[in-house]
């Protein structure tokens, strides 16, 4: 009877309090706008959450996280970069992560993905110190594009580059494998996991309340089976759904290609896949690297798409002989 | 199984005083016990039954009916869907019906991610051409989810400081869609079909359409 009570009785009371889901900080974490206690910069018109590590005189090695929409948690590992004569830059991407929440008009309009693209340039010119002071970049998935699209812009400022598995460096090239990396199971349980709950949260257009809902779709990205081969959940502050959902309407309608301008960029990529990903695989890696000159493409051992979180065994020495290789030249 | 406890018990309660789903109007001979097993896509893919009663108010007929629906997948007690609802004739002009079906919705969610317990409310108006054997009609639906428990599991080792607890998840989604039925003398099929969208019409669900077949007996 105290069971009944408790479910049917007491919400019924509650119709008219309880929680209110976009309550900051009630569902996911607050953002670098909230909170002054987290570490931030104010860059290319926004507040971005970011952290540095190393000496500040030593080659910047920036990561660029994955999504659009993710954030650079499960990446932390690269920390250990610092120790090994590179000064480590991490940030959350504009809208993403703890970095501050955008209007969703920035990601629609037709320069939107340009826009990412000149927020890294400013990460690099508010972190760099002196023009003679070498820069990586170390990109994941679509952190991995963002790189290349930056490259494809900027080819001398970049002394070398760590791709990991980025989906394409087209639009279309990079819907073909979102095609196979997202594919429909429409009886699994884990098509229920991720959409189940949109009839319990509905219709709303706080950003907090999206950001909490677009969770949810981790549950498929990392079920049990899952095709690009993640063995379970790994760690992340806040999806930014209204980034991710935005910008990919915005590659749809206008299309991107970062590959115009690559042959510039003369230096030797690396560019790495996972050995689990059944999306992706050496054919794909091939194909997506292809406008490159210069490449090295290694298989990353015994993990899927998230390796530097899954992988790190693995993807830490191959990344880190490649860069003391790019260093010393 | 203890999952299952609540969506049961409401069940034993409700039925011989409630609903029977989908009815078409304009059969004259209608017997008093509508039981139907369906399945389709809302949202996710989905099986379920449902048993309704017609009964006379005020020299009206109104069906009363409770339906239960699971999703497909490998854990069968995690989610599930419990609408109980009445069902009435508002007009009707010749051939043409307008109905109202006001419901209580409760449901249940659980991923690794948290458990959501979900009150709501659901309205339908459908208004159509019927015939003893066959109707056509359209169907506007209302969902809206009123307050929901929430219970944080991987969410709260990302972020500790979410909050457990009863939220308010006022608002909801829009359908619009057709149904399309056909009946024998003791059994009848019913298609609906169409597309939701959230109520701003911006955070729609992932997947636009929704589609059922149900198989009624009626007895």
């Amino acid at each position: 009877m105290k069971y009944l009570l408790y479910w049917i009785g007491f919400p019924l009371i509650l119709f008219s309090c309880g929680i209110e889901m976009a309550e900051p900080g009630s569902l996911v974490p607050l953002t670098v706008s909230e909170d002054p206690a987290l570490p931030s910069a104010f860059i290319n018109g926004t507040q971005l959450h970011t952290e540095a590590f190393g000496d500040p005189d030593d080659p910047l090695l920036v990561v660029v996280h994955g999504g659009p929409g993710g954030d650079y948690r499960s990446m932390l590992s690269a920390k250990v970069f610092s120790d090994h004569g590179f000064y480590v830059i991490f940030y959350d991407q504009r809208g993403s992560g703890l970095s501050k929440r955008e209007s969703e008009s920035q990601y629609k309009a037709e320069g939107a993905v340009r826009l990412f693209i000149e927020d890294l340039h400013s990460v690099i010119v508010h972190y760099r110190r002196s023009p003679q002071q070498k820069v990586f970049l170390l990109g994941h998935s679509w952190g991995a594009m963002l790189a290349t699209g930056f490259i494809n812009l900027y080819p001398a400022q970049v002394a070398g580059v760590v791709l990991a598995e980025p989906g394409g460096f087209t639009w279309s090239q990079t819907s073909e494998y979102l095609s196979r990396s997202n594919k429909i199971r429409f009886f699994a349980e884990a098509l229920n996991n991720a959409v189940f709950a949109e009839q319990i949260i509905a219709g709303r257009s706080e950003h907090e309340v999206l950001d909490y809902k677009a969770t949810f779709f981790t549950n498929y990205e990392n079920a049990p089976g899952n095709v690009i081969g993640n063995p379970g959940h790994y760690p992340s502050w806040r999806s930014g759904a209204v980034a991710f959902q935005a910008l990919i309407g915005n590659a749809d309608k206008y299309g991107f290609d970062f590959t115009g301008n690559l042959q510039a960029f003369t230096r030797q990529v690396l560019f790495l896949y996972s050995e689990k990903n059944k999306a992706y695989g050496p054919s794909w890696a091939a194909a997506v690297a292809a406008p490159y000159t210069n490449v090295r493409i290694e298989e990353v051992a015994g993990c899927g798409h998230e390796m530097l979180y899954f992988g790190w065994e693995d993807f830490f020495p191959r990344t880190l002989r490649y860069l003391n290789e790019m260093k010393s030249l | 199984m203890k999952n299952f406890i609540l969506p049961l018990l409401l069940v034993v309660v409700t039925i011989g005083s409630t609903p029977g789903q989908e009815i078409n109007w304009a059969r004259a001979d209608q017997k008093k016990n509508l039981l139907s097993a369906s399945f389709g896509a809302d949202y996710s893919s989905y099986y379920g039954l449902s048993y309704g009663r017609l009964m006379q108010i005020g020299g009206k007929p109104v069906v009363a009916g409770t339906e239960f629906t699971l999703p497909f997948g490998s854990d069968v007690t995690d989610d599930w869907r419990l609408r109980t609802s009445v069902q009435a004739e508002l007009l009707r002009h010749g051939s043409f019906s307008l109905s109202l079906k006001p419901a209580i919705v409760l449901r249940r969610y659980e991923s690794p991610l948290a458990t959501l317990f979900n009150f709501g409310t659901d309205f339908s108006l459908v208004y159509g051409y019927r015939k003893p054997g066959w109707g056509l009609a359209a169907l506007l639906n209302y969902d809206r989810s009123m307050s929901t428990r929430i219970t944080h599991q991987l969410q709260k080792d990302d972020y500790p400081g979410a909050r457990n607890g009863w939220y308010r998840t006022r608002s909801g989604n829009f359908k619009f869609g057709a149904k399309l039925n056909y009946n024998l003398r003791d059994w009848g099929l019913f298609l609906t079909a169409g597309k939701h969208y959230g109520q701003n019409f911006k955070d729609n669900p992932t997947l636009p359409f929704f589609a059922e077949l149900t198989v009624q007996v009626r007895f």
